[in-house]
Order: structure tokens, then sequence, then C-alpha cells
């Protein structure tokens, strides 16, 4: 669906005629209120185009931390390529740009009275709730697992502390330990971040461990991105070191049991492992505050893929890693691209701007080790959220284009954190 | 650069320059363009700097919609680009360079 020039002339003289502006535009001019519950890619993102393409608008961004850690990059930190602090992002930028940022957990959805209520104790109106709450996880999906074990036991799946504790466990256990990964079941967050993940340890190992191993457990049957470039990194530069344990019709890899006693970490196919090291990634679930708005049907939420909004409730849009996007992969990337959408069409609706026909794009980066990097992308179609003209990086790609792939994604780190949090260079 | 691409390119750059002269005075096709550059700028950093990524900003029209389209014809091979290239058609191209041109390059050392 494009839009041609004389369609976007009619469509800029249509906005222009005080008859049809949207009906929502009246109370506008007072600053209608948008409320963002989620300070990532997805939620950062749509308070900066809110607020860029109309200012008099009142935008509030709610996020429970003073500062936000990508979980993209951070398996570059276990790796040892990027510092930790590299990863952290102030919203500086988005509150010099007049948007409220209020650290506090959005702890409830009143949609009949258009309220979100804050664990501050404070209630914020809004005429447009967005919800980019990220994931939460289903602790008991891994037997034994739970918020209080992670602490020793790290998923490092919501970048922050738990990145550090697992950087640190691998930094201090001894030469010849066993680091095990839990994989979780899909649908989850970063589809090739276990698999990158595990090549940022095992090149730890390889470099500074060389007598360890790290064994993987995983409850799918296959590599679910990039399985090729993958595989041709864990049977080659990382052959010895990685144990990757796929299920099959035989052998289940599902984690029936752990104990963070003893560290022992068992399978359905009775496999038993002692770790030195555990990362559990358990099932993943939309964060807690799409089930409180009533946004989910299951664990996750429907949306319409025009414009995210939520199929369940009225005046809220659903976006990123808690929504349901067709093919759209749960990445930063993805949740950028559906907030630039889900911007435009507040801004249409609130704030009388031209509305244009709706465009999605994701590109992932994943390192496999010291310049080589390799890359899957594709654009979505607006109707159904299906892929075209997509790509992914092929096995046997010389180490020229692997280290352009590499520097690529540092440009698109740069980028894509400059662009969501509006931050300048 | 083969000759056969050179001609490629001034073929290209002339008939973008033939179709221009309307779009330029276009203020609708100008915001288009500046909406549509919301895709680039999740990699492209809007400040023209360069930190892995080429910079785009400041860049002719006719230099901006030749390079789209040797990634449409495939002289160009960036699969990212391709994939981008692909999904837009010559207004949309021609609405992104209108933009990209008007903003000012950074100041080189």
């Amino acid at each position: 669906m494009t839009i041609n020039r004389r369609q976007f002339a009619k469509l800029l003289g249509a906005a222009g005629a005080a008859g049809t502006l949207p009906t929502t535009f009246a109370y506008a001019q007072g600053g209608a209120k948008v409320v963002i519950v989620g300070g990532g890619p997805g939620g950062a993102t749509v308070a900066h185009y809110v607020k860029k393409a109309a200012p008099a608008l009142d935008v509030t961004l709610v996020e429970a931390s003073a500062q936000y850690t990508t979980c993209f990059f951070s398996n570059l930190y276990l790796g040892g390529f990027r510092t930790f602090e590299s990863l952290v992002h102030t919203y500086d930028g988005l509150r010099s740009m007049g948007i409220k940022v209020v650290t506090a957990m959005a702890t409830d959805v009143d949609a009949a009275k258009r309220e979100v209520k804050l664990s501050t104790g404070a209630s914020l109106a809004y005429d447009r709730l967005v919800l980019s709450p990220g994931i939460d996880f289903i602790w008991e999906s891994v037997p034994g697992y739970s918020e209080e074990v992670a602490k020793t036991m790290p998923h490092a799946y919501k970048a922050g502390e738990q990145t550090r504790i697992l950087r640190s466990r691998l930094d201090a256990m001894e030469d010849g330990g066993v680091v095990v990964m839990v994989a979780p079941p899909t649908p989850y967050r970063c589809p090739p971040g276990p698999y990158e993940r595990m090549c940022m340890i095992a090149h730890h190992l390889k470099t500074k461990k060389p007598k360890s191993k790290l064994v993987v457990l995983d409850p799918k049957r296959e590599i679910i991105s990039k399985g090729p470039v993958f595989n041709e990194a864990f049977n080659g530069m990382y052959k010895g070191i990685i144990e990757n344990n796929l299920s099959n019709d035989i052998d289940s890899y599902v984690v029936t049991r752990i104990d963070p006693k003893t560290m022992e970490i068992e399978t359905k196919a009775g496999k038993k492992v002692k770790a030195a090291v555990a990362n559990i990634i358990p099932a993943m679930k939309a964060g807690q505050i799409a089930f409180k708005a009533g946004a989910t049907e299951g664990n996750w939420c429907p949306v319409n893929p025009g414009d995210f909004s939520s199929k369940k409730v009225a005046n809220v849009f659903v976006l990123g890693d808690a929504s349901v996007a067709g093919a759209m992969p749960k990445s930063g990337f993805s949740a950028n691209s559906q907030a630039k959408v889900v911007a435009n069409v507040i801004v249409a609706d609130l704030a009388g701007k031209p509305k244009f026909p709706a465009r999605y794009r994701n590109t992932c980066w994943s390192m496999l080790g010291p310049d080589n990097s390799v890359k899957v992308g594709a654009n979505y179609k607006p109707e159904d959220l299906s892929a075209f003209e997509g790509f992914v990086s092929k096995p046997g790609e010389d180490a020229q284009l692997r280290k352009q792939t590499f520097e690529e994604s540092l440009g698109w780190y740069s980028g894509i954190v400059s662009d969501t949090f509006a931050k300048s260079a | 650069m083969s000759r056969s691409r050179i001609v490629v390119l001034i073929t290209s750059a002339v008939a973008v320059i033939l179709s221009a002269p309307s779009a330029r005075s276009d203020p609708g096709l100008m915001a288009l363009g500046e909406h549509l550059a919301q895709e680039c700028t999740s990699c492209h950093r809007k400040d023209g700097s360069e930190k892995g990524i080429p910079p785009i900003v400041g860049w002719k029209v006719p230099e901006f919609v030749t390079t789209m389209r040797f990634y449409k014809t495939g002289e160009r091979t960036n699969p990212a680009m391709v994939s981008v290239a692909k999904s837009l058609d010559d207004d949309q191209l021609t609405a992104l360079a209108m933009y990209w041109g008007s903003l000012k390059r950074p100041g080189r050392k």
C-alpha cells in the first residue's frame, strides 16, 4: 500500500478542512493526554514521535527504572565486547522535549474511567493509552525456578542487574566448570537471543576458560532464527565448547527440576547436569500491566495489524514484545517500528495531523565472534503483518562481509538508541 | 566503476532531475519524505554522524534516488537496504530524497 502525490495532497486538504477533522481534535486543543507505559524501544519511541509531531499534546511516559538498560547488545557485554555502561540510557533527551517521564510502576488500568494507577499512589488520566510493557516470566514453567532463585541462577533476559549477575558468575567460575543454559519455549523475546548468547558465552570460555563447556537444554526442536549460521558457529569456531541439546521425538530437554542448592538441572529425557553457572530462561508472557488492562488473550495481547490498537480495550494500543504481531519478531527494532505507526495514528486522531499508511520493518543483528556478525530482516504488510522482501545471512560468508555486518550493527545500535531516547551523539 | 554503470548512473540522474522540478515545490511530498524518514532513523543517525552505518544527511536528490534504485536493480547488494528499497516506489524515493537532501550535512573534519 503506497500513497502517491495526488492522494497525499487530497489527504492534506481533508485534514485542513475544519468540517472533516476527527471529532477528538476539538478537545485536543487543550492538550489531550497520551499516557505511555513502558520506557523501552516501543514506549520511548512513541513518546518521542508523538511529542515531536504534536508538542501541544500532554505526553507522559511511565517507566519503573530511572535509566533504561537495553536487552539488545547485552549479550555482547557477556562476551566482553561491550561495557555495561554502554547499554544504559537516560530519559534526559525525552524530558528536554517536554515529555513527562514518571519513574513508577503502572499497577492498574481503569479502562472505563480511562485512568492508569501508579505504584506511587497517583493516577493518570488518558485519552489514549499505549502499553509497551515488554515481557514477564512464567516462573513455574521451570519447576523450582522463581524470582528469588533468579538471583543465583539468573535469566538475564531483562537487561540490568540480572545481566550483571550472569557476567560476574561467568567471571568468577573456575576453568573446567560447566555453564548450563536453559532455553525458552516459543514465543519469546528476541528469537536469535539465546543463540547469540551461546556464542558470546562460548567466546568467553574459549578465550578465558578453555577447559569449560556450555551445555544447552532446549525444549524446542530446532534453532528458530538464523539456524544455518548459528550451527556453523557452534560446529566451527565453538566446536567442543558448546553441547546443544535440541529436543526430538525420543529425548525431551524440557527441564523438570532445578535445585539452586546443588545447582542440579534435570530434563524429561533424564539428563542431569550439575552447573557451575546456570542461565535459566523460562517461558514468557506479556508484561503484568497488559493483564490488568484487560488487553490479553492467553499470554499475549491481540492487536489490529494496521495500527496496533488493542482488539480488547478501546483507546488502548499495545506494541512491542507484549503484542501478537504476526510474523514480526519480538525485538527492539520491531517495537521501534511499530511505535512510529502508533505515534502517527495518535497525532492524527488527537491533533489533526496527516495520517500515513502504516509501514513495518525489522532487522536483527547477532554477533557470533570477534568481527563476525550476521543479520536477518524483512518488511511486514500492515494488512496481516506477513513478511516480504526478507533476507538472512548465509553460512560461508567471507570474513570481510562478516566484519562489515559487525560494524553495521554498531551503527545500528547508535542509531536506534538515538532515535528511541531522543539522544544526541 | 564500469562504463555501463556510469551510463546507468547518468541516465538515472537525468531521469530524476527531469521528474524532480514539480516535486521540489511540493510541500506534500516533503511531508511524506519527513514521515518516511522515520524508518531510516532506526539505523541511520539523524545528526549525520558516522558510527558504523553511512550517514544519509544532505545527499543530493539524484544521488539519493539513484543509489536506492541500485539496491532495487542489484547494482548494490547490502541485503538490508535491498529489502528497504524494494518496499518503496518512485514517489516515496523522491520524497525521501527531498527530505534528506533538505538537511544540512554536519561539518567534516
